[in-house]
């Protein structure tokens, strides 16, 4: 079951770190005057989404036979995590693209606090799948672990070897 | 609205919209690396800041894809729980290597666009950071695409006193069905977006003014819907090679989702395909329609005396929504006008170019530059529809699939209002690109 752990716990800490500079960010350019994208970041939008589906579908697809037992108790908070990472991805194309000469106040606001609802939502989701981990204790798929393992350490390998690349051509 | 409604409108919803971004998803990168490597090749610098534009736009529309794409995810696996329940020791596998797919693309595509004006780094690195965004999206599209087929099919096990035996999920994932709905869906979707883009340069030509005709950029616009077309028109026989496949799969393999796209009501051979008019609900036809003889049976199997099942051969309370005719009567329209237009394009372009800036002429085109995308809802609208009462084909209806515990309903009304608000501030800001793009003196537009 350790590897089961990994699968879903791995990723989820890193999306929540990656998540929580993003979080830090929205709420440290509200009194940046500098205009435009300022101190944001964008292009770990991609990857740090990718981290959250990670978890998510290892968190539901190793444990695909009690899936309707982790709809009923996820469904409603990780719904409202979509909505405000709807909310936080319309204000970063406002922000960024369509308002990108002016700063709008609220606008700013309205961006961050989308990232403390999504992450608090998400965290939400974590804890209420974890305690049911704990306490009803259900059987996981196990057999697919080997096999993603394996192409985990090989998608590893090739993300990280242009990374390192790219690293020797910095600017 | 029901539950249940709501739970198909939030899918339905979902899926519309998100195949717009896994189309332009799935090939921008592949014209944007194109025109890269066509700059470095020609030394073109003006064609290389084409390149970096459109991949402005791709990251853009990334952006809104991973969210609408995120939602999906979750929508299979907690609105539609049954399904997975069903069957995911068998395609969990599938559904689980899409996020490898997703993570290479994701890294990729971050990689490629940070490292655009990174003067020490070799072109051909930056061209590989590229191509390895087409392998994330394109292998993400397959896998995704596996799934849907298993649901339409489902492969790769046997169900022994009610349990799961000999699972095989290699079988799932690269069944017949998979294979050939995801070599009949990727053409259709470069077709769709190619065609879409081009559509926008030919506008771009409608609007430019009478002393700039042949200028450095108007021949630039020709050039590149020149190439775009190419890609287009090698799509396109793609596309109508694998519809033959796909037809004489659907006779073979979901020979009820045939019967309804064509209105078979009855088993038989010198079965002919029918154009126009709708069910009468009664095994009957009415509005305006032709019969072309024997073709029906000729796409099935290659013979007019080829038998092709009817809708007789499956019990009425699991028969598809005959609806899915009239889809296929507009996709067959619409393809028919695209098989006209692409072709048109290349013998005036070949023997009348100068015909190509008549302004009626581009107008045209552009009105049907978007027909693509039509095409591809249509198609994915008539696999879908077509599948039901059956979320997974035989084993699990739509009605048990869906969770019993909660009332979505009014998430059925707000996402698709999400959706909507994301769709307007992406064209927004797109044209804000576009506004950019033209205000810089180095800029392509």
């Amino acid at each position: 079951m350790l590897g089961v752990y990994l699968l879903i716990y791995t990723p989820i800490v890193l999306f929540v770190v990656a998540f929580l500079y993003e979080t830090y960010l929205s709420f440290r350019r509200i009194g940046d005057k500098k205009k435009g994208r300022g101190v944001y970041v964008d292009a770990t939008w991609e990857v740090t989404h990718t981290m959250l589906v990670f978890g998510v579908v290892m968190m539901v697809m190793l444990f695909t036979k009690h899936i309707d037992r982790i709809a009923e108790l996820i469904l409603i908070p990780t719904f409202l995590a979509m909505l405000a990472l709807f909310v936080r991805g319309a204000c970063y194309i406002a922000l960024f693209y369509v308002y990108e000469k002016r700063r709008i106040k609220l606008l700013d606001w309205v961006f961050a606090l989308s990232h403390v609802a999504a992450a608090g939502l998400l965290v939400t989701v974590v804890l209420i799948f974890s305690s049911y981990l704990l306490i009803e204790q259900p059987a996981a798929n196990t057999q697919f672990v080997p096999v993603f393992g394996i192409g985990l350490a090989i998608i590893a390998a090739i993300s990280l070897i242009p990374a390192l690349i790219l690293y020797r051509y910095r600017d | 609205m029901d539950s249940t409604q709501a739970a198909r409108v939030l899918m339905g919803d979902s899926l519309g919209f998100h195949i717009i971004f896994v189309m332009f998803g799935l090939t921008l990168p592949i014209l944007v690396v194109w025109f890269e490597i066509m700059s470095i090749r020609r030394k073109d610098e003006r064609l290389r800041r084409q390149a970096h534009f459109w991949a402005k736009i791709m990251a853009l529309l990334v952006i809104t894809g991973v969210l609408s794409g995120t939602v999906i995810a979750l929508q299979m696996s907690l609105v539609w729980p049954g399904i997975l329940k069903f069957g995911g020791e068998v395609i969990g596998l599938p559904f689980m290597f899409e996020t490898y797919a997703f993570l290479v693309e994701a890294i990729f595509l971050g990689l490629y666009m940070l490292t655009w004006n990174n003067k020490r780094l070799p072109s051909w690195l930056h061209v590989t950071f590229g191509l390895m965004v087409v392998v994330g999206s394109t292998a993400s599209a397959y896998v995704i695409t596996s799934v849907n087929g298993w649901m339409n099919l489902p492969t790769g096990f046997d169900i022994v006193g009610g349990k799961f035996q000999n699972v095989d999920v290699v079988a799932a994932m690269f069944s017949e069905t998979a294979i050939i709905t995801f070599l009949h869906s990727m053409p259709g979707y470069y077709v769709a977006s190619g065609l879409f883009i081009a559509g926008l340069y030919a506008f771009r030509l409608l609007r430019t003014k009478r002393n700039n005709l042949g200028n450095k950029q108007h021949q630039l616009d020709y050039f590149i819907v020149q190439k775009i077309m190419i890609f287009v028109a090698i799509a396109l026989v793609g596309s109508v090679i694998t519809a033959d496949l796909t037809g004489k799969y659907l006779a073979k393999s979901e020979p009820e989702k045939l019967a309804a796209i064509e209105l078979t009501y009855q088993t038989s051979t010198n079965v002919p395909l029918i154009v126009g008019g709708v069910s009468d609900g009664h095994g009957g036809i009415v509005g305006p329609h032709f019969k072309i003889p024997n073709a029906l049976s000729i796409l099935a199997c290659n013979s007019p005396n080829c038998s092709v099942e009817g809708l007789n051969e499956t019990p009425k309370d699991v028969q598809p929504p005959l609806i899915v005719h009239t889809f296929f009567d507009i996709k067959m329209t619409l393809i028919t006008i695209l098989a006209i237009v692409i072709p048109l394009y290349f013998i005036l372009r070949k023997w009348r170019p100068k015909l190509l800036q008549n302004k009626l002429l581009l107008l045209g085109f552009v009105l049907v530059s978007w027909f693509g995308i039509a095409i591809v809802e249509l198609g994915w609208m008539m696999t879908e529809i077509g599948r039901q009462p059956w979320a997974v084909r035989g084993y699990v209806t739509t009605q048990e699939a869906l969770t019993k515990t909660h009332d979505i309903t009014s998430f059925g009304y707000v996402f698709p209002l999400a959706y909507a608000v994301l769709f307007t501030l992406s064209v927004i800001a797109i044209r804000w690109l576009i506004r950019t793009e033209k205000a810089n003196p180095k800029g392509v537009l």
